[in-house]
């Protein structure tokens, strides 16, 4: 099951949060460079205004239209905002800017039973969120949870079970046909998706071509497109000053462990792991010196992370004092519980395998633990065809 | 057990202490050393699982064909490491023998101390098998062995140390199987190559089965794969 | 099994006139080789970093057994194995 959050369009949504007193006006948001549309609030659509039309078109239909230039920033932070709010549910979850968040449920079943408290919590988290009541729409497929949510009223979720009588009687316009598309079907008459329907399909076939067999799914409610997983693109840092500057690399550790301690809160915030950690070190009058440690999964805890670092930094020997020390991490994942004898990796190994293997590698040196590699095209002598190489981090 | 049979074995143990009877030891987990002449030897069926095994033997008395047979079967069930403190491992034999590669791993340490530590800390992460190559002046390793011995009861793991030279009380008195090995003589192709050895192996210690057994085979070298 | 000897260990021998090592070098002295197993010759990788040696197993006074090569380039004798 697929739910589907109507919502006014992102760049409208930008603006309201800037300018609340704006929310409930006929809003155009606009390119001025272009003069076009680019997104109209539901005032200002009601009276006509559509997005890619002018805006002198625009000014027309709804003379005391509120213009504002697109902000690219807040749309962005706007669509961060609701991407990570609808993450904490499942990581498979979309946003397009004409104000449509889709979420795919069926990995979420277990975790929400009840499809009505799932549904509230939605609503709950968007409005705690955005200027907005969004409308939820909940379909088999994007398609019709899409046009669910166009058929739906802020507070009353409309859910589709039953696709085909659904889809029967809505206009043919709700496909997205091209106009050579469009002009064709009202030529044959065809109004409604039941009109279009009742062709067979290989006559539908003959007509409009192979590609257009897409648009005949569609209206018996078959879409095949998936939400691919979205990955937050987070920056997560932590530094401290250190005054007076350091020079001895024990004390440092404890400075360190702090460090990862906070790394790990913010981790855990987000229900993330990290798979990398750059160490950057500030010297008295050098230049930075940078260490990188890589994880086989993501960790999150404080103390995990701290275990691989903790190595890496006995084998530093800075040429200066330090003045002050970062981490940050590199590559952020989804956390997952830790099953790590379960997990087989491609190269074979147990991950707790691997994860003790790195460690040892850090803590001494990569060569400690070597595998042989068989170079069969080299010439038949031990030296040459056989060769050990340190175990890598990567599976 | 019934009471009375209970009762009859108390008093026989308090008359004739350890010589009275006593319940069989119940079955040992093993994994086999990849010789069926071996396994028969140990009277258990391999080397014991989450204990120390000892291989003892001079120079060239056919002691690492028998360890890394052993290993080169064991990888083939599972992680596998191969302590190589004397960094003389031959990657073409182990092949010939059918090791696993993707699943062995060879530990290259500086130290005893280096060596001990990788081998424990892989142990407890999961390694099914540890092969220790200890060379002659093998200073320290008493003193790292048990707790290594600990990691190795805990995560089911079998030890198995391979020893030159004469070996120190310390290490006989943690090792569960202690096999010493000989050469008899050389064996031959009838091209006139070296086909293997003639090898006999005496059981001087075994807490699982009866020690003092002794065998004889040929241990054939694997032909090129 | 083998000991591999990576990098192999440079040894003096003692050849006949046929070309054959009798004697080999080792701490405990001059070794008499007292059967040749087999011996083979490996010359390739011409056009880059050539390899042309040839390899003799031998019995060393009855009691060890050995792999070792003579490098043709440099005409230098390497032991590469030890069978244990």
């Amino acid at each position: 099951m697929i739910a589907c959050v109507r919502l006014p369009a992102l760049p409208v949504l930008a603006a309201v949060r800037q300018d609340p007193g704006l929310r409930g006006r006929p809003l155009v948001v606009g390119e001025n460079a272009g003069r076009t549309v680019i997104a109209a609030s539901i005032q200002a659509r009601s009276r006509g205004v559509v997005p890619g039309m002018s805006l002198t078109h625009a000014e027309q239909c709804c003379p005391d239209a509120i213009v504002q230039p697109v902000d690219q920033v807040g749309t962005a932070r706007v669509r961060q905002l609701l991407l990570r709010t609808l993450y904490r549910l499942t990581p498979e979850v979309e946003v397009s800017d004409a104000g449509y968040a889709f979420i795919d449920l069926r990995g979420s079943t277990w975790r929400w039973p009840d499809r009505d408290v799932l549904l509230e919590t939605i609503d709950g988290r968007i409005r705690a969120l955005l200027p907005a009541r969004p409308a939820l729409g909940l379909g088999a497929t994007l398609f019709v949870s899409r046009l669910a949510a166009d058929r739906a009223q802020p507070g009353a979720p409309r859910l589709v079970d039953d696709p085909a009588s659904f889809l029967e009687p809505l206009p043919i316009s709700c496909l997205p046909l091209d106009d050579e598309q469009r002009e064709y079907v009202e030529l044959l008459g065809l109004r409604t998706l039941g009109d279009l329907r009742r062709i067979p399909r290989v006559a539908f076939r003959r007509q409009f071509g192979l590609r257009a067999l897409r648009l005949h799914d569609l209206a018996w409610g078959i879409d095949p497109r998936v939400i691919p997983p979205w990955r937050p693109p987070s920056r997560i840092e932590e530094s401290t000053p250190l005054d007076p500057p350091l020079e001895d690399m024990e004390a440092l550790q404890f400075v360190v462990r702090s460090l990862a301690d906070r790394v790990g809160e913010l981790l855990a915030a987000g229900g993330l792991g990290a798979r990398e950690i750059v160490i950057r070190l500030d010297l008295d009058g050098s230049p930075p010196h940078r260490e990188s440690v890589r994880y086989a999964y993501p960790l999150t805890t404080g103390q995990d992370l701290f275990d691989r670092i903790r190595g890496r930094l006995k084998r530093v020997r800075p040429a200066a004092p330090l003045e002050r020390i970062t981490l940050s991490v590199r590559h952020v994942e989804p956390a997952y519980v830790r099953q790590p004898g379960l997990l087989l990796r491609r190269d074979g190994l147990v991950e707790m395998l691997a994860d003790a293997i790195g460690r040892l590698q850090e803590e001494s040196r990569p060569e400690l633990i070597q595998r042989v590699m068989v170079i069969a095209d080299a010439t038949p002598v031990p030296d040459r065809r056989y060769r050990l190489r340190p175990v890598t981090d990567s599976p | 057990m019934p009471d009375r049979l209970q009762q009859a074995l108390t008093v026989l143990e308090t008359r004739f202490g350890s010589a009275a009877p006593r319940p069989a030891e119940p079955r040992h987990a093993v994994r086999s050393s990849g010789i069926p002449e071996l396994d028969a030897l140990t009277g258990i069926g391999g080397w014991p699982v989450g204990r120390l095994s000892l291989l003892a033997g001079e120079n060239g008395s056919g002691k690492r064909t028998i360890a890394q047979r052993h290993v080169a079967l064991a990888s083939q069930e599972g992680a596998t490491v191969y302590v190589d403190f004397r960094a003389r491992l031959d990657p073409e034999f182990m092949h010939r023998l059918g090791a696993c590669f993707e699943r062995l791993l060879i530990v290259r340490p500086k130290t005893i101390k280096e060596g001990m530590e990788a081998a424990r800390v892989l142990a407890r992460a999961g390694a099914g098998s540890v092969c220790l190559d200890v060379p002659r002046d093998a200073k320290g390793l008493d003193a790292e062995l048990p707790h290594l011995l600990h990691r190795a009861q805990d995560a089911e793991c079998s030890l198995l140390l391979v020893h030159d030279a004469e070996v120190e009380d310390v290490i006989r008195y943690y090792a569960s199987v202690i096999v010493r090995v000989e050469r008899r003589r050389w064996a031959f192709h009838a091209d006139g190559d070296l086909a293997g050895i003639e090898v006999e192996a005496a059981v001087l210690k075994n807490r699982m089965a009866t020690p003092g057994r002794r065998a004889r085979w040929l241990l054939e070298y694997p032909r090129p794969r | 099994m083998t000991e591999l000897l990576d990098p192999a260990r440079r040894i003096r021998v003692r050849l006949d006139e046929h070309g054959r090592p009798t004697h080999l070098e080792s701490a405990a002295g001059w070794q008499p080789v007292t059967r040749v197993l087999d011996r083979w010759r490996i010359d390739c990788d011409w056009w880059l970093n050539r390899i042309a040696r040839e390899y003799w197993r031998v019995l060393l006074d009855d009691d060890l057994a050995l792999e070792c090569y003579c490098d043709q380039l440099t005409e230098q004798w390497f032991v590469q194995r030890v069978y244990d």
